[in-house]
């Protein structure tokens, strides 16, 4: 009966695209993040670790920070906000950090954090962690630093005063911020399609990405 | 199959088929920071609406700023509250506007289950108004009251979603064999011997067969809600063991407990899952004193909400009722046309829910 045939058919194609749409979702920001990023380099002028410092908006740091005042002071402590800190990275893990580190179109694998904390300042909080590289690496003539959240749960804006900070860096060494595009729905649908996790882009759909990503360059010149 | 069919068809599988799309759905969603999970069902921005999505998108974070800019200011002046009120307003009916799985859900239940307009009006606002005060409930117990922190909230408000899915693939799979069954039930118990023994009634057929059988002559008969609704009453209303389809139920029907159950359970479907949004919010306002100052503003939300999705909803059963209008309500093929259309629609509800249950799962439980 063509008519089965039909709903079959279908069918059989909604099962398709409910199971190539998994995956590609995007949120509207609940998170706004105000960052800072930091490199810091050994004696060989190696990188040896991405450093982050996310401040965090009111709202979203009242959230996180609820509950968490143990002792009733009206302050939070270092110890008050360590086990919400830890849950922050434990997460994190998940999304790669949001945190891209490249040498000469290759991503430097990075280790979970050895240092993390929150502090808390005036109703916000911020969260500072060290990421350090599995295998220190000079800078090459294409060294790129992003950070960004493609799902666009989380807003990322960098500070215009010293967004990036080089910490014992060869002299010859300069960073540039260079501020994300306006989102584009193309960029978006492309970057829906990879999740954080596969940051394997393809050369063109990587630079559609840096459309939305903040991204540093750093340049060495010897 | 001629245009007039066709013309039946397209509009619900249209729209089933662009909502499943759109609604992006995401398996193993965690939180970045373990704490107030994303929305799953966020907008995909892709597809011929991607752009439209992105402006959404972009609009809401503009109002969820606002939002919480302008609770900062209700500390100082009263008169803030009605700014607060309005953009929170604002910001549900552009927060229902992106994809989700509650639009999908309430527009394949109106549609399969041959919903009225008002029922779905109303239908939608309780749903609107449940995922109001289901947020604030958990912020009033676990943060007001019991004084839990944020981890423990993500985890009630996880819980919520895995409840909504479950209820998702509930009411779908209700629909789906309400629509399936229907006389095959009545046969087997013997409850119902309709005018379909004078037909040749073959159980080895196909679902789309059988029921091209059943709806043959039956379009006469008054009830819109298929037989498993029919079964728990059959005893008493023997006339509708072989209901066929209406598309202006009647009243009376409507007021079924079985059905009002289904509606129930489609409500909560939709609403139970409060948005991370509105919880951030009360607990931010928690933290200022200004807890009935986030109450307020998540009500006007929920209002918000209730604007899109009803109208959403009112779209929906108003384009079907044309297409029908158009094709001619007498016409048996057209009879078993939208049937068929309304077990895929079932189906779509069962496989969004399970999809987005097994999605909501695959990290474990919360």
């Amino acid at each position: 009966m063509p008519l089965c045939h039909r709903v079959i058919s279908l069918i059989a194609a909604v099962f398709i695209m409910v199971a190539g749409g998994a995956g590609a979702a995007l949120a509207h920001p609940h998170v706004f993040v105000d960052g800072r990023a930091q490199i810091i380099f050994d004696r060989q002028g190696r990188m040896t670790a991405v450093r982050n410092v996310w401040e965090f908006d009111r709202a979203f740091s009242a959230f996180a920070s609820q509950g968490l005042d143990k002792n009733g002071d009206g302050k939070l402590s270092a110890e008050e906000l360590a086990p919400l800190a830890k849950t922050n990275v434990d997460s994190l893990k998940h999304y790669g950090f949001f945190t891209v580190l490249t040498v000469g179109r290759k991503h430097l694998k990075l280790k979970f954090p050895d240092q993390y904390f929150l502090h808390a300042n005036a109703g916000r909080l911020t969260l500072f962690f060290e990421l350090p590289l599995v295998t220190p690496t000079a800078p090459d003539a294409e060294t790129t630093l992003e950070v960004y959240d493609p799902e666009y749960f989380v807003a990322f804006t960098f500070a215009k005063d010293k967004p990036i900070t080089l910490f014992d860096a060869p002299k010859s060494c300069v960073a540039t911020y260079h501020a994300p595009k306006p989102l584009d729905a193309t960029i978006m649908a492309k970057l829906a399609a990879v999740p954080i996790d596969q940051h394997d882009l393809p050369p063109a759909l990587r630079d559609a990405a840096l459309g939305l990503a903040n991204i540093f360059t750093m340049e060495c010149k010897s | 199959m001629n245009h007039r069919l066709r013309a039946v068809i397209a509009p619900p599988l249209a729209t089933a088929l662009w909502l499943i799309t759109q609604t992006g759905v995401a398996f193993a969603v965690q939180s970045p920071f373990g704490i107030a999970t994303p929305d799953s069902t966020g907008p995909a921005f892709t597809g011929p609406l991607g752009n439209f999505f992105v402006w959404v998108a972009l609009r809401q974070s503009e109002f969820y700023k606002a939002l919480t800019g302008a609770l900062d200011q209700v500390k100082d002046s009263g008169h803030a509250f009605f700014l607060l009120a309005g953009i929170s307003f604002l910001y549900g009916i552009f927060h229902a506007v992106g994809p989700g799985h509650g639009k999908a859900v309430i527009t394949s239940y109106l549609l399969v289950s041959r919903q009225t307009v008002k029922r779905g009006i109303i239908i939608a606002f309780f749903a609107a108004l449940m995922q109001g005060a289901v947020a604030i409930g958990v912020v009033l117990i676990a943060a007001a009251l019991l004084h839990t922190t944020a981890v423990h909230m993500t985890q009630a408000t996880d819980w919520f979603e895995i409840m909504s899915y479950a209820l998702v693939v509930a009411v779908g799979a209700w629909l789906l064999i309400t629509k399936l069954t229907g006389r095959g039930h009545h046969h087997h118990d013997g409850a119902g011997p309709g005018p379909d023994h004078s037909q040749n009634h073959d159980h080895a057929d196909s679902h789309s067969h059988h029921h091209a059988h059943d709806h043959g002559h039956d379009h006469t008969h008054d009830h819109a809600h298929g037989h498993t609704d029919g079964h728990g009453h059959a005893h008493e209303q023997e006339e509708c063991a072989s209901c066929g389809h209406s598309h202006a139920p009647d009243p009376k029907l409507l007021a079924r407990p079985l059905t009002a159950t289904r509606a129930w359970a489609a409500t909560m479907a939709v609403g139970i899952r409060p948005c991370s949004g509105a919880i951030i919010v009360l607990v931010f306002a928690l933290s200022q004193q200004l807890l009935l100052a986030g109450i307020g503003s998540v009500l006007a939300m929920s209002l918000g909400t209730f604007i899109t999705v009803s109208s959403l909803a009112v779209l929906a059963v108003s384009a079907k009722d044309v297409a029908l209008k158009f094709a001619g309500l007498e016409s048996r093929t057209t009879e078993r046309i939208v049937h068929v259309a309304e077990i895929g629609g079932a189906v779509l509800v069962v496989l969004l829910g399970l999809t987005l249950l097994g999605g909501a799962l695959q990290g474990g439980l919360p």
